[in-house]
């Protein structure tokens, strides 16, 4: 860093005799230190050398962030899901490739026609980790303790549609009224209301099952509970926290046994540091920077060991519906809308790695829509509409601190100024972000969302029913027919209908047009060749248990 | 604390030695004659011409984007090639001057000001005053400087002007320090004492007596600081939380280019040779105008 | 030297009181609200509610200031928000490793620095004085990340000599701490040529060459023991600055020590890890800054000198 000034040249004269040796003793000291570095250790990845699959090996994967938290109640960002899902289960899980809901600890379930009781079976003889067997007081229990006030769970919404949840949030109840253990096997939940896609929501970490009794014990000792034990593929071995996580093989695992020995979790600060060690070969997967896409492509080495595919987010431009130029300017906001020149910015800032927008929902999402909108970047569109609005001299957009929202911010910036728009670009770093945000002091403003779970209501619910204006709809967007709507799907309980019902809602909401959609995201990832039977799915987890190492 | 005691270490006590002002010809006389000096003088003068004239001498547009010029490397038509967004790096430095001269003066007329005025007073009325002030500088000294600087512009938010102001608050102790010193020799020189016997008034002291000593110090501390300050608003807009885009910055500049070093490494290596170099500029500088002024002066 | 170790230790409280109570004040000031943070997007009023009476964040300021003090007087240094660890365990999790690094970043710039110094020193106005000075002058002007981007890029991508980042042994210190030393070490230098010709010309060095001491032992014993102490009084200093200032550093190169995560806490509001770290790095500063006085204190040459 900068310091103080500090002493430099002086000038006094003294006459010397040269002393050679003075600089031999640099050079050997120099090169000392350069052999050194010569002989320094390589840890390079493990190459098991067989052909099929085979067991053994060592999975080196980065996370970008050390996990906030591996308790399940706990476990709120992307990184911490990768390492949870693999040492804990749930009643369901999601399919890799399809997304769709599979069965897991559960063995089948029932649900009532009005989707409100459902009543599960759950598989017998499963262990924890520490020997001891699953049963259905276990998830009783693992839930009641998310959705208590004293956890303070950052996901325990997810569990919001369950009979009681109101009142252990208010620390009213000990219990969850609506979850009741009929047998050791047999667990019988009751929701608020009829939600069909229910057995979606339990697929995330929060919804899983360990023995309660350890997490409780080590929150109490340590305040948390950092040596987390479930029933999953993998055990928990160590966590060394902003280095590593490893966890190894479970030897007794209910399912089919995982083919690799360990995954250790390397955690890293940045994501261009983590690309040169994949590159130098210390990875085994690793997510391509964006400005490195299209090269990492052309490479005739790394080429081949790209992989692609959707992700489920969506990242977008909001305008605020209540206050502010755009509140009653819906000429402006479509001027905004055709201004923003989506193909520039997915193709020059985001390497061509995610798809323009066409919605809300992003492609991969069951029952996604395509073309919901024709947005696309038209000057004359959007000069016409500026033309017919309040005409504000300037416009100011606000986004977090971030490297990337910035260049996307710049672009987009670009793309105004060329449609005539004067838009004014200011970052603001997260924690004061979120805030104002949720005050509604930002009239247009960047946002992200990321599925929590593979469905059409995590995207349109959360962002649009106007019970989360502030909350996460952060547009403030108010509108009866759509509310109604949303409902409506909640409580319908064909998929096909339900579908069609929030298609219906995702095209009444971009008629108001109270966002920008810029882009669906993508995955952009490297993969090294002997990594076999890699898989990647659009909620950013790896099926870990599946892999193999090959030479 | 520990900064007094160690003035005595790092030769702060400046005017203990008797500094003689020479006549301002003289300076210069023996300032030209220091190679380094001369060098650091001509760097930064180079550069606050480019400042000035960036707009004349700029090829480009420094916020033109242009997506079909995206990461084009060097070329006679953009020497140092372009960004993400097709933009001249060569342009984006010419600019880019503007923000670090700013930083330059600016940041340090704010830590000059506010050093000065509590180093004068602590110096000249000493006692609780003093003592207030002296563990003031203490506790800055104390503060981790970034760490320091990235609390402040979390609160003022990220701007150009926040900047100046963060990375004016962080360096006053230094100043202070300094002037206190230079105070506090010079208060027991004869001719202020006998001014004092006089009758002078402490203000009238301060100004006709006391001030001349501490020109020599304060103009190198503010030459030397310059350049930590055009490192610090570079290390903060690297962080992010400096110059607000699309404001051309180097340390913003160079934050952009992280993710493009394997393949547009000119994004990195020019912004980072513009700040070294300005850097250098101000430090040879103000080593000249030290040996210039006072060989003996030790900052 | 008993009244000047009492006067000194009575003025770290003003110090230590300030320290937490600027800290916190920023923190106080700094907008947004650490309970929104802790709660994340999902967070329904009533929870934030929730969320700020349990962190205590819905009491006045001087309330919750005092709080942390009669708190941090019983060795409680609170919870992190956002992890929920205790504070401390973070800490001792992260200063060793951020020590370690400093560590190294001393050993090189004492070696390199001192060495070029006195290179610089013995061969004044030759090609290599020059040259080291020109280095040395360069070495404090870059930026830091800037450097160890380069040292990434060419000694781990290009080269592929050492790991690109990351924690670890010996091999990962090696381009962090040439990183962080960089510009310690330029300074080093700097000072060790100019203290080193300045003992030169002493009266001292004059008599023992006069007796027909070797040039060597009169460089190596008289003159550099001598010009060495300004020169070890920095160094001594510098670790302190090192520790707070590796945040670039420990950025680049994924180093997990305690500056990136109180940059994070900043960022974050993680208002207890803020003020912690900070404190803590005060108070490392304060320590060394103490030991380093009374080293000086009882090593002044001119104290040996005269007897």
């Amino acid at each position: 860093m900068w310091r103080k000034p500090g002493n430099s040249i002086s000038r006094i004269d003294v006459n010397l005799k040269t002393r050679w040796y003075t600089l031999t003793i640099t050079l050997i000291l120099v090169l000392g230190l350069a052999l050194l570095s010569g002989c320094a250790k390589k840890e390079e990845v493990e190459k098991p050398k067989k052909e099929g699959p085979v067991k053994g090996g060592t999975f080196i994967h980065p996370l970008y962030a050390d996990p906030t938290s591996l308790d399940p109640p706990h476990v709120q960002e992307s990184e911490g899901y990768r390492v949870a899902v693999m040492i804990f289960d749930g009643l369901v899980d999601y399919d890799p490739k399809t997304l769709e809901v599979k069965a897991e600890l559960a063995e089948k379930w029932e649900v009532s026609d009005d989707a409100t009781v459902w009543t599960f079976k759950i598989k017998k003889g499963v262990k924890f980790h520490n020997g001891k067997e699953v049963k259905a007081e276990d998830f009783k229990k693992c839930w009641e303790r998310a959705c208590a006030k004293e956890t303070a769970s950052e996901v325990a919404y997810i569990l919001a549609p369950i009979k009681g949840y109101d009142e252990m949030q208010e620390g009213k109840a000990k219990e969850l009224s609506g979850v009741k253990v009929i047998d050791d096997y047999t667990l019988k939940v009751t929701l608020k209301y009829p939600f069909p896609e229910f057995l979606k929501t339990l697929g995330h970490p929060v919804a899983s099952v360990y023995p309660v009794e350890e997490a409780e014990k080590a929150v109490k000792e340590k305040k948390v509970w950092e040596t987390p034990v479930g029933t999953g593929p993998f055990k928990f071995v160590s966590w060394k926290h902003k280095q590593e996580v490893v966890l190894e093989r479970n030897p007794d695992y209910w399912d089919k046994e995982p083919y690799l020995d360990k995954i250790r979790f390397r955690v890293f600060a940045d994501e261009n540091t983590a690309f040169l060690e994949y590159k130098a070969g210390k990875l085994h997967d690793a997510m391509i920077p964006t400005g490195q896409y299209k090269t990492t492509k052309a490479d005739p080495k790394l080429g081949p060991q790209v992989i692609t595919g959707p992700e489920l987010a969506l990242y977008y431009y909001g305008f605020n519906m209540e206050k502010g130029i755009f509140a009653d300017d819906k000429n402006l906001r479509l001027a905004i809308i055709y201004g923003t020149n989506k193909r520039a910015i997915v193709d020059t800032v985001m390497g061509g790695i995610p798809a323009p927008a066409t919605g809300i929902v992003p492609r991969g999402v069951p029952g996604f829509k395509p073309d919901q909108v024709d947005w696309d970047y038209d000057i004359d569109k959007a000069k016409d509409f500026y033309s017919k609005s309040s005409k504000p001299s300037e416009i100011t957009l606000t986004y977090n601190t971030s490297e990337g929202h910035q260049k996307i911010a710049e672009a987009a910036q670009a793309g105004y100024k060329e449609a005539g728009l004067n838009v004014k670009l200011v970052n603001i770093e997260w924690g004061t972000y979120l805030d104002r945000l949720a005050k509604g002091e930002y009239p247009f403003y960047r946002l992200g969302w990321i599925a929590d779970y593979p469905s059409m209501d995590n995207f349109l619910y959360p962002l649009f029913h106007s019970s989360e204006k502030g909350n996460n709809n952060f547009c403030f967007y108010e509108n009866k027919e759509v509310d109604k709507l949303l409902e409506d799907a909640r409580k319908e309980t064909n998929a096909g209908k339900r579908q069609e019902i929030y298609a219906e809602a995702e095209r009444k909401i971009l008629e108001d047009a109270p966002l920008v959609p810029i882009y669906f995201y993508s995955y952009a990832r490297v993969v090294q060749p002997e990594v076999k039977n890699y898989k990647w799915n659009g909620m950013g987890l790896v099926n870990f248990d599946e892999i193999w190492l090959s030479k | 604390m520990a900064q007094q005691e160690l003035e005595v270490i790092e030769g702060m006590d400046v005017a203990e030695k008797k500094v003689a002002i020479t006549p301002t010809r003289e300076i210069w006389k023996r300032f030209r004659r220091h190679r380094m000096g001369m060098a650091g003088l001509i760097i930064v003068f180079l550069i606050v011409v480019v400042a000035m004239l960036a707009p004349f001498i700029a090829p480009y547009d420094p916020l033109e984007v242009k997506f079909e010029d995206s990461l084009k490397s060097p070329s006679l038509k953009h020497p140092f090639g372009t960004d993400l967004l097709g933009r001249d790096v060569l342009s984006r430095i010419i600019y880019g001057s503007r923000v670090s001269i700013q930083v330059g003066v600016i940041a340090v007329a704010i830590s000059l000001i506010i050093g000065l005025i509590l180093g004068l007073v602590a110096g000249f009325f000493g006692s609780w005053i003093d003592v207030i002030i002296m563990r003031l500088v203490d506790i800055t000294y104390a503060f981790p400087f970034l760490l320091f600087a990235i609390a402040i512009m979390t609160i003022l938010g990220p701007g150009f002007i926040n900047v100046f102001i963060a990375i004016g608050i962080i360096n006053w102790a230094w100043f202070a320090r300094v002037v206190r010193g230079s105070v506090l020799s010079a208060r027991e020189q004869e001719y202020v004492l006998a001014a004092r016997a006089l009758g002078a008034s402490s203000t009238r002291i301060m100004f006709k007596h006391i001030m001349p000593n501490i020109v020599a110090p304060v103009i190198v501390g503010a030459a030397l600081n310059s350049g930590y300050a055009i490192l610090a608003e570079a290390a903060l807009s690297f962080l992010g939380i400096g110059v607000q885009p699309p404001d051309p910055s180097w340390g913003l500049m160079l934050s952009d280019a992280r993710s493009y070093i394997s393949n547009a490494p000119w994004m990195t290596l020019y912004p980072g040779l513009a700040i070294s170099i300005t850097v250098l500029g101000f430090i040879l500088l103000g080593n000249g105008i030290r040996d210039a002024i006072d060989p003996r002066l030790k900052i | 030297m008993a009244r000047f170790i009492i006067k000194r230790l009575s003025q770290f409280l003003p110090v230590i009181i300030g320290i937490t109570f600027i800290t916190f004040m920023l923190l106080y000031l700094v907008p947004g609200d650490p309970a929104r943070i802790v709660a994340g997007r999902n967070a329904t009023p009533e929870m934030l509610k929730a969320i700020r009476h349990d962190l205590g964040l819905d009491l006045p300021w001087y309330q919750q200031y005092f709080n942390y003090l009669w708190k941090l007087i019983h060795g409680d240094f609170g919870n992190s928000y956002r992890f929920r660890r205790p504070v401390i365990d973070i800490l001792l999790d992260d200063a060793p490793k951020t020590a370690r690094l400093a560590f190294m970043a001393i050993v090189i710039e004492t070696i390199i620095g001192i060495l070029a110094g006195v290179i610089s020193a013995v061969k004044k106005y030759s090609f290599w004085d020059t040259l080291i000075t020109l280095a040395a002058l360069a070495g404090t002007s870059i930026p830091i990340y800037w450097l160890g981007i380069m040292l990434q890029y060419f000694f781990g991508l290009k080269l592929g000599l050492l790991p690109i980042s990351g924690y670890g042994g010996f091999s990962y210190m090696i381009l962090p701490s040439i990183a962080l030393a960089s510009s310690s070490t330029a300074l080093v230098a700097l000072m060790t040529r100019s203290s080193f010709l300045e003992v030169y010309q002493q009266d001292f060095v004059t008599t023992a060459r006069a007796k027909g001491l070797p040039e060597r032992r009169v460089i190596f014993v008289h003159v550099l023991r001598n010009a060495m102490i300004p020169v070890i009084t920095v160094i001594g200093l510098d670790l302190a600055s090192l520790m707070g200032g590796a945040i670039l550093t420990e950025t680049v190169f994924s180093w997990p020590g305690i500056g990136s995560t109180i940059f994070q806490a900043i960022l974050m509001r993680d208002v207890p890890v803020v003020l912690g770290g900070t404190l803590f790095l005060a108070i490392v500063f304060v320590v060394i800054n103490f030991i380093v006085d009374i080293f000086y204190a009882l090593f002044d040459p001119r104290i040996r000198l005269e007897a």
